[in-house]
């Protein structure tokens, strides 16, 4: 039988006393390209670094590839906010790709001819390897997100995670991202964590909301109830209602409580 | 006429002993500096060096030798300030204060109770680099190879730190104990670095070097080379300024190296301007 790459039973963080994650359940197959989407101070970041094993949950279990992530953190490949990176630091594009093959285990200075090669193959898949040589500040955002996604491949991992990856990155620099993405997601399972929601649509095969709690759909559809789980309930007058009708629009959501794409009005159902 | 008088002040074995000095501090205001620089840990380093004055202090209080003594008390306040910096990055910049006065108030206070005391103040505050003794030279050969040493061994755990410290963490590198390493190894380098230009001055070696060297380079090794360099080319002409002029050497060598930083921060400057000038046209 078939064993999920991630999952996440019961799982509860919280800040001072502050739940983010809030008894939060998610499954993720094999071969999936999922989007967790979430407004800022979601809980979007958070649930990421669980996965990773950065952060331990006050409660519920996670398993990556069904054992704690700590002891399988060669098989993810990991990608975060280009902002966590400085700049100006004295680095070129094939160290930091070589950066991907540390390991603490082993002591010394100098990468082996091996680990080079593997690097540049790594840059290849991104299309940078003619950047091997020039420096991180050099580049653009779009390249140096590139860059980032190679050193999380070096090793080949089956599962790629990725911290808004595009949030830097201008509108045909996202498209063409996602497109990478898609390609390399036929390979391995992907899970990209953004609050851009417009940018998630194109190519994933499922998609998952969080703001505190979380609700998983395994079509790349959101549902009305997701959507209310984003942005709260808001009447078609309101800013965010027209909003959300865009939003709808765009992931092909019919009907939003009971009402037709024009006249978004979450919570009206229920009133 | 000048290259003969260069000749006789090389012949004095407190100017070979000078020149030794300054090799040996150059080799840690680069490799460590580099660190400190690019893990934007200066005013940490600055805080560090004038707690060292505990130390001092502390030596001369209890009649202890003072290298060994400051080499502890540093080493202690360096695990202190890493475990308040610890995940706090800017914001523990007033901790940091409080610290660097508290070790200069410490060593004051100390030095006020020891009795009969006459040491030259100035000598621990701008440094004596044309006083080191020989014995001193080995302790700091000493504690350079400590340093180069555990550098080597933990290359590239500390870049994967120093780069991005949240992915460090997935590929399992040892963050927390990276941090009080280094830091450790910045309150040894601390006390090498005193030596040439004096607690007060120390964070001019550990930053300027680095930054010029930080530049063009294209890896944190290349930095670390180029920045070892230039700390070596400033204390030697410091040296001979100080020699010509009868000025303090400590004062000189940061005087060197502050006119090097502006002259280089002016070229970068008219070089940008020209170039952006040159695409508009």
């Amino acid at each position: 039988m078939d064993q999920p790459v991630i999952e996440l039973k019961g799982v509860t963080y919280s800040y001072n006393s502050e739940p983010v994650l809030d008894n939060v359940d998610l499954t993720v197959w094999a071969g999936e390209f999922l989007a967790v989407l979430g407004p800022n101070g979601g809980g979007k970041t958070t649930l990421l670094k669980t996965i990773l094993g950065l952060l331990r949950p006050q409660k519920g279990m996670v398993r990556v590839f069904g054992k704690d992530p700590s002891q399988v953190s060669e098989r993810i490949g990991y990608v975060p906010q280009k902002s966590n990176v400085r700049p100006d630091f004295p680095i070129n594009v094939l160290e930091i790709v070589l950066m991907g093959l540390t390991d603490s285990r082993r002591k010394g200075f100098r990468y082996s001819r091996a680990e080079k090669e593997l690097a540049l193959r790594s840059l290849e898949k991104v299309e940078m390897q003619p950047y091997a040589r020039r420096r991180m500040d050099s580049l653009s955002g779009g390249q140096a997100q590139r860059v980032l996604i190679a050193r999380a491949l070096v090793r080949s991992p089956e599962l790629l995670v990725l911290d808004e990856p595009t949030s830097n990155v201008d509108p045909h620099g996202k498209f063409c991202f996602f497109e990478l993405l898609a390609a390399l997601g036929k390979s391995i399972t992907v899970v990209v964590v953004s609050h851009d929601i417009s940018v998630a649509s194109a190519r994933i095969s499922g998609v998952a909301c969080v703001n505190r709690r979380l609700l998983h759909n395994l079509k790349p559809e959101l549902t009305p109830e997701m959507l209310s789980l984003l942005y709260g309930e808001h009447d078609h007058t309101c800013p965010v209602g027209v909003y959300m009708r865009d939003v709808s629009a765009l992931f092909g959501v019919r009907e939003i409580n009971g009402r037709a794409g024009e006249d978004v009005h979450a919570g009206e159902k229920d009133a | 006429m000048r290259g003969k008088k260069m000749l006789e002040a090389l012949s004095h074995e407190f100017m070979q002993n000078a020149l030794l000095a300054g090799l040996l501090v150059s080799v840690v205001c680069g490799v460590i500096g580099s660190l400190v620089v690019v893990n934007r840990l200066v005013f940490l380093a600055g805080g560090m060096a004038h707690t060292a004055y505990g130390g001092v202090g502390l030596a001369f209080f209890l009649g202890w030798p003072v290298m060994p003594c400051v080499v502890g008390f540093t080493l202690l306040a360096s695990t202190v300030l890493a475990g308040v910096t610890l995940g706090r990055g800017e914001k523990a910049d007033t901790v940091i204060g409080v610290l660097w006065a508290a070790g200069m108030a410490l060593g004051i206070i100390l030095l006020d109770f020891t009795p009969g005391y006459n040491v030259d103040l100035m000598s621990y505050l701008f440094g004596s680099i044309l006083t080191v003794p020989r014995s001193d030279l080995w302790a700091m050969l000493l504690l350079d190879l400590v340093v180069l040493a555990v550098i080597l061994l933990f290359y590239k755990d500390f870049l994967a730190m120093s780069f991005d410290r949240e992915f460090a963490r997935t590929r399992g590198v040892p963050v927390t104990f990276l941090h009080f390493l280094l830091l450790a190894m910045v309150a040894v380098s601390v006390v090498v670095i005193i030596q040439a230009v004096g607690l007060i001055l120390v964070i001019a070696l550990l930053s300027i070097p680095p930054y010029l060297a930080g530049r063009r380079a294209s890896s944190l090794r290349k930095m670390m080379v180029f920045a070892t360099l230039w700390s070596i080319l400033f204390c030697f002409l410091g040296l001979r300024l100080s020699y010509s002029f009868n000025i303090t050497s400590g004062a000189a060598i940061i005087a060197v190296a502050v006119a090097c930083f502006f002259a280089v921060f002016v070229f970068d400057t008219l070089r940008q301007r020209f170039s952006a000038h040159k695409v508009k046209t």
